[in-house]
C-alpha cells in the first residue's frame, strides 16, 4: 500500500520534531539557570553593598533549577547522553545488544513514569493545601512544581514516541532505528565538547 | 537482602541499563520485595526536594562557568606565561601543562573542562617542539584531573551533599593536596626527562623581562579564583552564590576577549543543561535508592557486615582504595561517586576516619579513575582534542601519573594533616 511506504518518513518526522522541541526546551532550561544566576548575584551584591536582599533568592533559584533539570531530560535522552556502562555491552552480539537497549529503555521509562506519577501527587497536594514557600516572597509551590512536572511529562512523552518508533521498526525487521535511537554512543562522540580552535590535524 | 541487592545492581549495570534507571529500578524492586509499606511513593517528594536543593544549584552554575571559560580563550595567555617561567626545566612545556592545569583548576570545578581547556592550548605545541608525545599527552590528562581537587570542585559539592559535610571545609582541605600533587606530577616529569633527555623536546628559554610581562596573563584566572573561592572565605557568599558570581565573572572575561556572542552562549547553555540533567537524574535515583536502603535496613546491614569482618581501619582503607581503583576502570566517575559514597562513607566514618579527609581521598581515587582505561574520561578528552593518532598513546602516557596519584594517596594516609591542617587552622 502506498500509505505504508509513506509511514516511515512521517515517523522519522515525529522524531525530528521531538528532537527540535527537546533541544529548544533544554536551551530554555539553560535560560532558567542564567536567570537563577542573575537573581543570586543581585541578592549577594545587594546584601553586601546596600543591605538589601531579594528575599528568597535561594528558593527561587532552587525552583528554577528543578524546572531546568526536567526540561533537559528529553534532550539528554535523544542525544543518548545518559551514562551507561558498556564494558560488556560492546562485546555483546547485535541481537543481545538490542535486547539490552530495550531493557534499558524500559527501565528508564519505568523510573520516569514513577517520577511523573508520584511527582503529580506532590503537585496535587500543594494545589489542594495551597502551600506556599517559606520565605517572604511566598510563592505558591504548585507553580514551580507544575513547570517541573511539565518537563517530566515531556520526557515520558518523548520516550513513548521513540519506543513506538523502535517497536514499529522491529516489526518491520528494521533493527537500524533501534540502534540509532537507543544504542550507546561511542564515548568520544559523547564528549564532543565544541572545542574552539582545537588542535589542527597535521 | 545484601546478595539480592548486589546481584540486582550488577545485572542491571552490566546489561548497560542507564545508571540512573538501574538505581531507580533497583530501589523500586527492593521496596517491593522488602518493605511492607508502599514506600516507593516517596519518590515524588524525594525527587522534588533533591531537585530544588540550593547547594546543588551550584552544580549547573559551575558547569556553566566551565563551558564559558573553555570558550573564552583565557587559558592561552596563562599558558604562554607559565611556559616562560617553567619551560627551561628538563621536560619543558610539560611542566607548564601541569602548572596551567593547576592554575585553571582554581577557576574550574571539573576535571574534564580543565583537561579540555589546557589540552586545546597545549597540544599544538607538542609537535612543534618535538616532545615525547605520549608523556606530553599523559601530562595533560593527569594535570586535568586537578580540576576537582583544587577548589572550586563539583565533585566535592556532591560529596558534601551525600555525606552532609561542609563545602568550605572540603574546599580548604583540597588546596594543599592539590598543590602537592601538582609538584609530585612535575617531579615525575623531571625524573623521566633526566633519565631520557630526548623525551623533553627542544629547549625553550625566556628573559626575565618576558617573564614579568607574562604575569599579566595570570590575572584573569586569579581574579576568578578570588571571586569564587575568596568570596566563600570572606564570608560574603555560600558556595552556590560563589558559583553564580563565577558565572558572571566568566561572562565578563569572555565579553572582554570578544568571544561572547549569542551562538557561544546558547552552546554553553545547552552543554550545561545536558551535563546537569544527566547528573541530576542519577542523583535523584540515588537519593531514592538510598532512602529505600535505609528504610529496609540494608544500609545498616552493610555497615554491620563490613565492620563485622573485624578488619580494622587500615585494612578496610586498603580494601576501599582497591575497590575504587578497580571500579574506576569501568565506571564513569560521577555515577561511581553518587552510587558508592552513601554506602561506603558511613562505614569509614564508623571506623573513625574524618569525613573531610575521606572526601579528599575519594577525590584522588576519582582522579585515578579519570585516567585509567578503558573508561577514563580524561583520556578520551585529550584524545578528542588531539584529533589524530591512537588512543593508546594517551593511555600509556598517563600511566606514570597514575603511579603519582597512588603515591599521593599513600602520603595522605600517612600524613592526614595534608588535608585536615588548613580547614582546622582557618575554621577551627
Amino acid at each position: 500500500m502506498a500509505e505504508k511506504a509513506k509511514e516511515a518518513p512521517a515517523e522519522a518526522g515525529s522524531i525530528a520534531v521531538a528532537r527540535r522541541l527537546a533541544a529548544w526546551l533544554a536551551l530554555a532550561g539553560g535560560g532558567l539557570i542564567l536567570t537563577a544566576v542573575a537573581i543570586v548575584v543581585v541578592d549577594v551584591l545587594g546584601r553586601r553593598f546596600f543591605a538589601w536582599s531579594v528575599g528568597g533568592a535561594d528558593e527561587i533559584s532552587g525552583y528554577a533549577f528543578a524546572a531546568a533539570t526536567t526540561f533537559a531530560f528529553a534532550h539528554v535522552y535523544l542525544e543518548r547522553a545518559n551514562i551507561r556502562i558498556d564494558i560488556l555491552y560492546d562485546r555483546f552480539p547485535t541481537p543481545v545488544r538490542l535486547l539490552a537497549d530495550l531493557v534499558g529503555a524500559l527501565a528508564l521509562l519505568i523510573l520516569s513514569l514513577c517520577l511523573l506519577r508520584f511527582g503529580y501527587d506532590v503537585f496535587a497536594q500543594s494545589l489542594r493545601l495551597g502551600s506556599v514557600s517559606n520565605s517572604a516572597v511566598a510563592i505558591p509551590l504548585a507553580l514551580p512544581q507544575a513547570a517541573w512536572l511539565f518537563g517530566l511529562a515531556f520526557f515520558v512523552l518523548v520516550q513513548t514516541v521513540v519506543l513506538l518508533h523502535v517497536v514499529r521498526g522491529l516489526i518491520r525487521r528494521d533493527r537500524g532505528s533501534a540502534a540509532d535511537l537507543l544504542g550507546t554512543r561511542p564515548i568520544e562522540a559523547e564528549e564532543a565538547l565544541a572545542v574552539p580552535g582545537r588542535a589542527p590535524a597535521p | 537482602m545484601i546478595p539480592t541487592a548486589l546481584a540486582g545492581l550488577l545485572v542491571l549495570l552490566l546489561l548497560a541499563v542507564p545508571v540512573a534507571a538501574a538505581l531507580g529500578v533497583l530501589g523500586l524492586g527492593l521496596a517491593y520485595l522488602f518493605s511492607p509499606l508502599p514506600i516507593h511513593r516517596v519518590i515524588g517528594e524525594m525527587s522534588w526536594s533533591a531537585n530544588n536543593e540550593f547547594l546543588l544549584v551550584a552544580v549547573p552554575m559551575f558547569i556553566l562557568m566551565g563551558e564559558i571559560l573553555l570558550r573564552a580563550g583565557v587559558a592561552e595567555r596563562m599558558y604562554e606565561g607559565l611556559a616562560k617561567w617553567l619551560a627551561w626545566l628538563p621536560g619543558g612545556l610539560m611542566h607548564s601543562n601541569i602548572a596551567a592545569s593547576a592554575m585553571f583548576a582554581a577557576t574550574s570545578g571539573s576535571s574534564v573542562a580543565t583537561a579540555a581547556t589546557i589540552g586545546t592550548v597545549a597540544i599544538p605545541q607538542a609537535r612543534r617542539f618535538r616532545y615525547d608525545e605520549r608523556l606530553f599527552l599523559g601530562s595533560l590528562a593527569a594535570g586535568g584531573t586537578l580540576g576537582i581537587l583544587i577548589p572550586p570542585s563539583i565533585n566535592l559539592i556532591i560529596y558534601a551533599v551525600l555525606t552532609n559535610s561542609s563545602v568550605p571545609r572540603l574546599y580548604l582541605a583540597g588546596i594543599l593536596p592539590g598543590l602537592l600533587l601538582a609538584l609530585v606530577f612535575m617531579a615525575f616529569l623531571l625524573v623521566a626527562c633526566l633519565l631520557r633527555p630526548e623525551r623533553g623536546g627542544a629547549a625553550i628559554s625566556a628573559s626575565w623581562r618576558e617573564r614579568f610581562l607574562a604575569l599579566f596573563g595570570f590575572l584573569p584566572p586569579m581574579a576568578i579564583f578570588m571571586i569564587v573561592v575568596g568570596s566563600i572565605y570572606a564570608g560574603l557568599a555560600t558556595p552556590t552564590e560563589a558559583a553564580a558570581l563565577g558565572v558572571v565573572a566568566a561572562l565578563l572575561l569572555a565579553a572582554a576577549s570578544g568571544r561572547l556572542d549569542r551562538r557561544m552562549l546558547s552552546d554553553a547553555l545547552t552543554g550545561t543543561m545536558k551535563s546537569t540533567a544527566m547528573i541530576m537524574l542519577i542523583i535523584i535515583a540515588a537519593y531514592f535508592l538510598n532512602f529505600v536502603m535505609t528504610a529496609i535496613g540494608l544500609t545498616r546491614a552493610i555497615t554491620d557486615a563490613v565492620t563485622g569482618l573485624g578488619l580494622g581501619p587500615t585494612a578496610t582503607l586498603v580494601l576501599v582504595v582497591a575497590f575504587y581503583l578497580v571500579l574506576g576502570c569501568f565506571m564513569e566517575t560521577l555515577s561511581m561517586l553518587i552510587t558508592t559514597v552513601p554506602v561506603i562513607a558511613p562505614v569509614m566514618f564508623a571506623l573513625g576516619y574524618d569525613p573531610i579527609w575521606f572526601g579528599i581521598v575519594i577525590t584522588l581515587l576519582v582522579e585515578a579513575a579519570l585516567i585509567t582505561p578503558p573508561v577514563g574520561l580524561n583520556l578520551f578528552i585529550v584524545q578528542h582534542v588531539r584529533g589524530s593518532g591512537n588512543m593508546r598513546d594517551v593511555m600509556w602516557g598517563a600511566l606514570p601519573f597514575f603511579g603519582a596519584l597512588l603515591l599521593m594517596i599513600l602520603l595522605l594516609a600517612l600524613f592526614p594533616g595534608i588535608a585536615t591542617l588548613l580547614p582546622g587552622k582557618v575554621m577551627g
